[in-house]
């Protein structure tokens, strides 16, 4: 019999097409992320457009900001809302704190406006004592933790973080210590000065900048030779070679010790009110974005992961939540993701480019496992906690998935991230919490919608009873430019009307 | 029930077999591209009904949701939207294929294989959700 005969033969052929099937077309198929959409101003907003488990309720609070990143409560309760001033697409505006008023308006509290006005972004902020706490990102002059009076008077309370590169300062909030905790991304994708730094608009204004780790370490002396991005002309003719925390063009060696400093890279930092006597809580993050403490007393912090880009792409890296030990432990980049050595060609080869190799000699210590992993270039920001019945879902972090930058920031075969998420901070499972309606997760300006866009940030006010998103507003993609748009930021309230 | 094919002759019976294995072929290859469904997963959360379903769905949030969020396409494509069976998918995740690495019994335990392959059973049969107002 035909059948009986070629049976096993057929049904591994079956087996092998339908593998086929599954994997073929992810390869053939364009990038789609969220960002790569035709956007007509004006932004219309439309809470009924944002679905959230049933009992709870979507509110529109303000519109029209311009890149807003965080929320803060005084203690009268009033919202107040950092804009950044500086969006990825070398986009540049006054940074400011405003307050939301009752009817949705806004009143200017404090703004970056004269000195230095392009400093941004402003990466969050946090209210103690009766003052504001704000991280300046430091695009152009250095990261540096502002406190804004509420009459509007600026302090800097700590400057000359290094933050002239692809991650900036982040955060803070105040700890159950009275101590401020911040974030400060690192210059790089993965620990190499690349030609996308240059794209990325750093390297031209900083070409001597480059990653600081926190303590010393040693290098395996992997370099990476690219054309040269600082100077067009000579691009083919003069090859550039470049190793692990060196700047643009500077190599090194197997055995070289790369001396640690604080403040440094790719760390969670602390330091008194006064700002002075700034200690390492973790380093060997990437870009640890959102801090929150859970009710416990527990610091944990987002950590966006590798991007398939620059002189050492690195793919399949999902973004992290990190319950930190306020031990100065090292987490693992550049060399691990989730505990998990990149060198794995397997996981971590983004076809079409080499395997990464691991840049230091020895590990600084083992590095631990994340307590949740979010999706592929998700873009995982700001956090919170649920501490209040009233609410629900008590001790769970609540996060905002800014979502894709696809394709800049590598493929992807549907837009990834632009929801808030839940997270069972003991179990790692994530559950979507709010997120546009539709067949397909995607931002509004992509399903022509006039729900959700870009959540960075999520806070509850001090009742606990309203959970509070920042949306940062548009951002397209197209033929290589990274397009934010001004003024199409919002900020939503989410609340539980029934149990 | 044989549908009668064991009383047809046996080229006939062959060309059956062959039309019927290339109709599913066919419907697993256009479900491969097709949408994925993320909606519902907002307002109707998966139900993890018992103690298999729970480690499944740890395994998958540790392995496998950063690529296929919720089951849905993201940097790899849907698995929530096709009828891969459940030995298709044993072997994918033990062997890998194209950009999707594979995973060892270090990793992933047969037990938890197994548990793994029911939670994302269950993440097809998640009805879909009301459309936008």
């Amino acid at each position: 019999m035909i059948v009986s005969r070629f049976g096993p033969v057929a049904l591994g052929l079956a087996l092998l097409l339908i593998l086929a099937g599954q994997s073929g077309c992810s390869r053939i198929r364009p990038s789609d992320g969220g960002a790569q959409a035709r956007f007509k101003s004006p932004r219309r907003v439309d809470a009924r457009d944002v679905q959230v488990p049933a009992g709870y309720r979507v509110q529109v609070v303000s519109a029209g900001l311009t890149f807003p990143t965080g929320v803060a409560f005084d203690d009268q309760g009033r919202a107040y809302v950092t804009e950044s001033g500086y969006s990825y697409g070398e986009k540049w505006r006054p940074a400011r704190l405003v307050r939301i008023e009752d009817d949705g308006s806004k009143t200017i509290i404090a703004q970056s406006n004269p000195t230095p006005w392009n400093n941004g972004p402003w990466n969050g902020v946090s209210f103690y004592q009766g003052s504001f706490y704000v991280a300046e990102g430091g695009e152009m002059y250095g990261g540096r933790i502002l406190r804004i009076h509420m009459d509007g008077k600026i302090d800097v309370v700590i400057d000359h973080l290094p933050s002239f590169g692809d991650h900036h300062t982040n955060g803070p909030v105040i700890g159950p210590d009275g101590m401020i905790y911040f974030g400060q991304g690192t210059a790089t994708n993965s620990g190499i000065v690349g030609a996308d730094n240059a794209n990325q608009g750093w390297l031209n204004r900083f070409p001597e900048f480059h990653d600081i780790p926190a303590h010393d370490v040693t290098l395996r002396g992997e370099n990476v030779t690219s054309t040269n991005a600082l100077d067009v002309s000579q691009a083919q003719l003069t090859p550039v070679k470049t190793g692990a925390y060196s700047a643009y063009g500077v190599w090194t060696w197997r055995g070289e010790v790369i001396p640690g400093a604080v403040p440094c890279t790719g760390a969670v930092m602390k330091a008194p009110l006064d700002g002075k006597g700034l200690e390492v809580v973790a380093w060997g993050l990437r870009n640890p974005y959102g801090l929150a403490f859970s009710p416990d007393g527990q610091l944990f912090a987002t950590d966006n992961s590798y991007d398939v880009r620059g002189a050492r792409p690195i793919y399949g890296t999902g973004d992290l939540l990190w319950k930190l030990n306020d031990d100065g432990r090292w987490y693992g980049w550049p060399d691990y993701f989730a505990g998990e050595v990149v060198s794995n060609r397997d996981r971590f080869q983004a076809p079409g480019t080499a395997a990464p190799k691991k840049l230091l000699a020895v590990d600084p210590n083992p590095p631990p496992r994340p307590d949740a992993i979010f999706p592929v270039h998700s873009a995982a920001c700001g956090l919170d906690f649920s501490h209040s019945q009233d609410f629900g879902y008590v001790n769970q972090a609540f996060v905002a998935e800014f979502g894709d930058l696809a394709p800049s920031t590598g493929k992807v075969l549907a837009p990834v991230g632009f929801q808030i998420v839940r997270v069972d901070v003991k179990t790692g499972v994530s559950q979507v919490f709010a997120a546009n309606r539709g067949r397909k997760i995607e931002p509004a300006s992509k399903e022509h919608g006039r729900g959700l866009e870009r959540p960075i940030a999520v806070r509850f006010d001090p009742s606990g009873k309203d959970l509070y998103v920042v949306d940062f507003g548009v951002i397209t993609e197209r033929g290589g430019k990274t397009d934010p748009r001004p003024n199409t930021g919002v900020l939503w309230r989410i609340t539980r009307e029934s149990r | 029930m044989n549908y009668g094919i064991s009383k047809m002759p046996g080229r006939m019976r062959a060309f059956v077999a062959i039309a019927i294995a290339s109709a599913m072929l066919i419907t697993i290859f256009s479900t491969g591209c097709a949408s994925s469904r993320r909606d519902a997963l907002v307002a109707r959360q998966v139900n993890v009904s018992n103690r298999q379903l729970e480690i499944g769905q740890r395994v998958f949030m540790a392995e496998c949701n950063q690529c296929h969020p919720g089951g849905a396409a993201g940097l790899g494509p849907a698995i929530n939207n096709k009828p891969i069976p459940g030995f298709v998918l044993r072997f994918q995740v033990r062997h890998g294929l194209g950009a999707m690495p594979k995973f060892g019994h270090s990793q992933i335990s047969s037990e938890a294989l197994s548990d793994l392959v029911l939670y994302v059973k269950t993440l097809r049969h998640e009805p879909m959700l009301v459309a936008r107002q």
